[in-house]
């Protein structure tokens, strides 16, 4: 229980600290919000009074003081750009960015984790040699691009799969077939190279020589040992799943936090991109957690640290 | 229209079920960016017009020609002096909440787009300029601070549009269109769409189209992949890139056509008048003079466009064409270089985003050969603004002289020429951005604006034109043609000048 609050406390003060530094750093950020709402055209009359209806004509001090006294409410202010409640418009978009990067995770592990420990147990051998090859150009191929082709192959000329949106099952194909290829292939690689260290040890070979059959001493006795790692490069590609899907999000029109997060960057609305800030940090924090408890269970010589 | 509509179903009904399916009559339009606000008040975006302008109407509408008809007003007459306009409203109009649109509604719409404390995004030409708003029986009357000639096209514009009191009041306009226009507000779901529905309560003719669902892409390719699936009937802009897939004869062009529409974008350098050795109007002009204006339009908007030597558009009344200036006199360029002692050549930086990046590159070609080289910065659109806008001792510190940007305010000449080159718009205040002072300028500015007999405001815009292509303290490059694409089963799609797509009046081809 100490533990726990203790976790908590760190996890409350990390996050005061980081809330400061972030305000600062967005409000740093060179470009007036009032400017990109008003256009060019706008004379300088026009943009003081945008500057004083958004609050923008106070002192940064002043801002950062009714910014936290809101949020330790729960409200992240309303947004420059439009005057939509921060809060209801992450709430809006977050369940879309979680399924498509929670489906494309899933994807990734389904395909990595198999992939790899068969690449490790057929080393030097053709699966080994394609798996790598596979992963090579997984890894290297722009998910940009990849997307696009992808459009314009299943979409635009066998009318498969539809092009953009977020509809039915069939409109996360592509998207999370693209946003998986990258981790997948990390992944498999991870899983590989954890598989041939452990495969190599004097305890893999004592349960082989006990006799007990090869798939069992694949899942229990190496798998579990090699997950280590990957379950690390995991659960910390996890914590940018909240914002890491910008670009598949954008080519696909997807209505994401990604999306979000680009607008709100390119209109400098200051309090949508502290809201959206804020949610990837504690993903982050709260996928460290995740890592922390899952390593713990995997490998219990970490469990007095 | 109901009845080829309506044949179109029953046909399709009997015929077959994808066919009946095509009838659901709805249209998506898919545009480049997000709109910023249903408020028409609170933007400035082209894209964001186009999604208003079914929901709103002003006092009056101007067409793709220019021309002034009526919108909410019937009739209208300005005093002799051009500062006194009494319009007469149409009756029985009805907001989408059921409000009467009354000359009370009127008058306090306008207060609210003028009134400094509302601090709306859009009122920027109107404050300053509308100095009063009155009901007077069924009547409006707007009064002025000066006499403005162009005051009916300003009150066309969308930022003029007339909004429901109700909502104002509420605060909701923001997130939730409430207008006169044939369309109520359905909903608007952040980073996926906006919906329009029909509204039932019309004034006018019913438009044939149930809803209208816009969509938006920053990706120019999945712009043109959505238009060629059908996920989009309608797309603004499609890119000069894709444009010719659609050419007779290849297969995109049995899904859709692609449109050409004369635009208003003038895209232009702004030279640092205050930075060396661009203070100097010689070598402006020579930077002028070695620009290959038609080999800009050639290469970079492939051929959708046409060259622009000065500052006002063509559609504008009194605009000067390029004839033969369009090309480049390197000769010239180099000799007045000569005489301005930089014959040896010099270096000055653009800042530019990344949309104007490729005429960056092109000028960069360009002026190489007079000996001047080009350093580009391409900068983040917030961090443009911050360049573009900057005071001329921080343009100084940077050595920023060159900024590159487009400007769209069709049919106005005012509106092209005073936010750009009025030494009282110099940056940060206005969009002179390269700080251009010129007293004559000025006052010939002001005559002009004010000047309701045309043929006498259209010459003061002539010399206008002539002084600021003598001391070129701006470089206009060219105009780009909107460019947009339609799916083969619709109709009724126009663009206007300044690039808003109208769909209110598309239709669906009868299935026959």
């Amino acid at each position: 229980m100490t533990g726990v609050a203790r976790r908590v406390t760190t996890l409350l003060v990390v996050m005061l600290f980081v809330s400061a530094v972030v305000f600062v750093a967005i409000h740093s950020l060179p470009g007036d919000p009032a400017r990109l709402m008003a256009g060019p055209q706008a004379p300088r009359s026009v943009i003081d009074a945008l500057h004083a209806r958004l609050g923008l004509d106070e002192p940064l001090s002043a801002q950062y003081v009714h910014f936290l006294k809101r949020a330790l409410s729960g409200d992240f202010g309303l947004s420059l750009r439009d005057g939509t409640p921060v809060g209801a418009a992450i709430a809006q978009r977050l369940p879309y960015s979680l399924l498509l990067g929670g489906l494309s995770y899933v994807l990734a592990i389904v395909i990595g984790v198999p992939g790899g420990t068969l690449a490790a147990v057929r080393v030097g051998q053709w699966p080994d040699h394609l798996l790598m090859a596979a992963t090579l150009v997984g890894a290297s191929l722009a998910g940009f691009w990849v997307a696009l082709l992808g459009m314009e192959i299943f979409a635009v000329r066998l009318h498969w799969l539809p092009l953009m949106g977020a509809g039915d099952w069939r409109h996360y194909i592509l998207p999370v077939m693209v946003l998986a290829l990258m981790p997948a292939a990390l992944i498999l690689r991870m899983t590989r190279t954890g598989m041939r260290d452990v495969l190599r040890q004097d305890y893999i070979r004592t349960a082989r020589a006990k006799g007990l059959p090869p798939a069992i001493v694949l899942t229990r006795h190496a798998l579990r040992n090699a997950m280590v790692p990957v379950v690390t490069v995991i659960c910390l590609n996890l914590g940018g799943l909240i914002s890491g899907a910008v670009v598949t999000e954008t080519v696909f029109d997807w209505p994401g936090i990604g999306r979000l997060l680009i607008d709100a960057v390119r209109y400098r609305d200051y309090p949508m991109i502290q809201g959206i800030t804020l949610l990837s940090i504690l993903g982050v924090l709260g996928a460290n957690l995740v890592a922390e408890i899952l390593i713990a269970w995997l490998d219990p010589r970490t469990r007095g640290n | 229209m109901r009845r080829s509509v309506f044949l179109c179903c029953i046909t399709a009904g009997f015929a077959m079920k994808s066919a009946a399916a095509a009838c659901a009559a709805g249209l998506t339009v898919m545009l480049a960016e997000p709109p910023r606000s249903m408020d028409p008040a609170d933007q400035n975006a082209t894209a964001t017009h186009s999604i208003l302008a079914p929901f709103y109407e002003s006092l009056v509408q101007q067409d793709e020609t220019g021309s002034i008809r009526p919108g909410l007003a019937t009739r209208w007459s300005g005093s002799v002096d051009g500062r006194v306009w009494r319009f007469t409203l149409r009756p029985h109009v009805l907001f989408h909440d059921g409000a009467p649109c009354d000359p009370e509604a009127v008058a306090a719409s306008l207060k609210r787009l003028i009134d400094p404390k509302a601090g709306l995004a859009g009122a920027g030409v109107f404050r300053g300029l509308i100095m009063d708003v009155a009901e007077d029986g069924q009547d409006v009357v707007i009064t002025l601070a000066r006499p403005y000639a162009d005051i009916l096209h300003l009150l066309a514009m969308t930022q003029a549009a007339v909004v429901s009191p109700i909502a104002a009041r509420g605060g909701t306009l923001g997130r939730h269109a409430d207008g006169t226009g044939p369309f109520r507000f359905g909903d608007w779901q952040d980073g996926d769409h906006v919906r329009a529905l029909r509204f039932d309560r019309y004034w006018g003719a019913a438009p044939s189209l149930d809803w209208i669902n816009w969509t938006w892409s920053p990706e120019p390719s999945v712009v043109n992949m959505a238009l060629q699936t059908g996920d989009a009937n309608v797309v603004m802009p499609i890119s000069p890139v894709f444009a010719d897939l659609y050419t007779p004869g290849r297969p995109a062009s049995a899904e859709a056509v692609v449109y050409r529409a004369p635009g208003s974008a003038l895209f232009w350098a702004a030279l640092n008048t205050r930075l060396p050795p661009l203070n100097d109007p010689r070598v402006r002009r020579a930077l002028s003079l070695s620009i290959d204006r038609r080999a800009l339009v050639a290469g970079l908007l492939h051929g959708n466009g046409q060259p622009a030597c000065f500052a006002i558009t063509p559609e504008t009344p009194g605009a000067r064409g390029c004839g033969a200036a369009a090309g480049a006199d390197i000769d010239q360029a180099r000799t007045l270089l000569e005489q301005a002692g930089w014959h040896k050549g010099f270096s000055i930086t653009a800042v530019v985003q990344e949309p104007e990046e490729p005429i960056a590159e092109a000028l960069q070609a360009m002026w190489r050969s007079i000996g001047v080289r080009l350093v580009i910065r391409r900068q983040e659109a917030g961090v443009w603004v911050q360049s573009a806008f900057a005071p001329p001792d921080e343009k100084k510190r940077s050595e920023t002289g060159v900024i590159i940007s487009s400007w769209s305010a069709p049919f106005v000449a005012d509106l092209q020429i005073r936010p750009l080159y009025a030494a009282a718009s110099a940056a940060p205040a206005g969009a002179n951005l390269g700080f251009y002072d010129n007293p004559i300028v000025d006052a010939e500015i002001e005559a002009a604006a004010g000047t309701l007999d045309p043929i006498g405001r259209a010459a003061l815009y002539g010399t206008i034109q002539t002084r600021l292509a003598d001391d070129a303290p701006m470089l206009p490059l060219y105009v780009q043609d909107d460019l947009f694409g339609v799916r083969r089963d619709i109709e009724g799609v126009t663009s206007l000048p300044d690039g808003e797509i109208v769909v209110t009046q598309a239709h669906r081809r009868p299935v026959r």
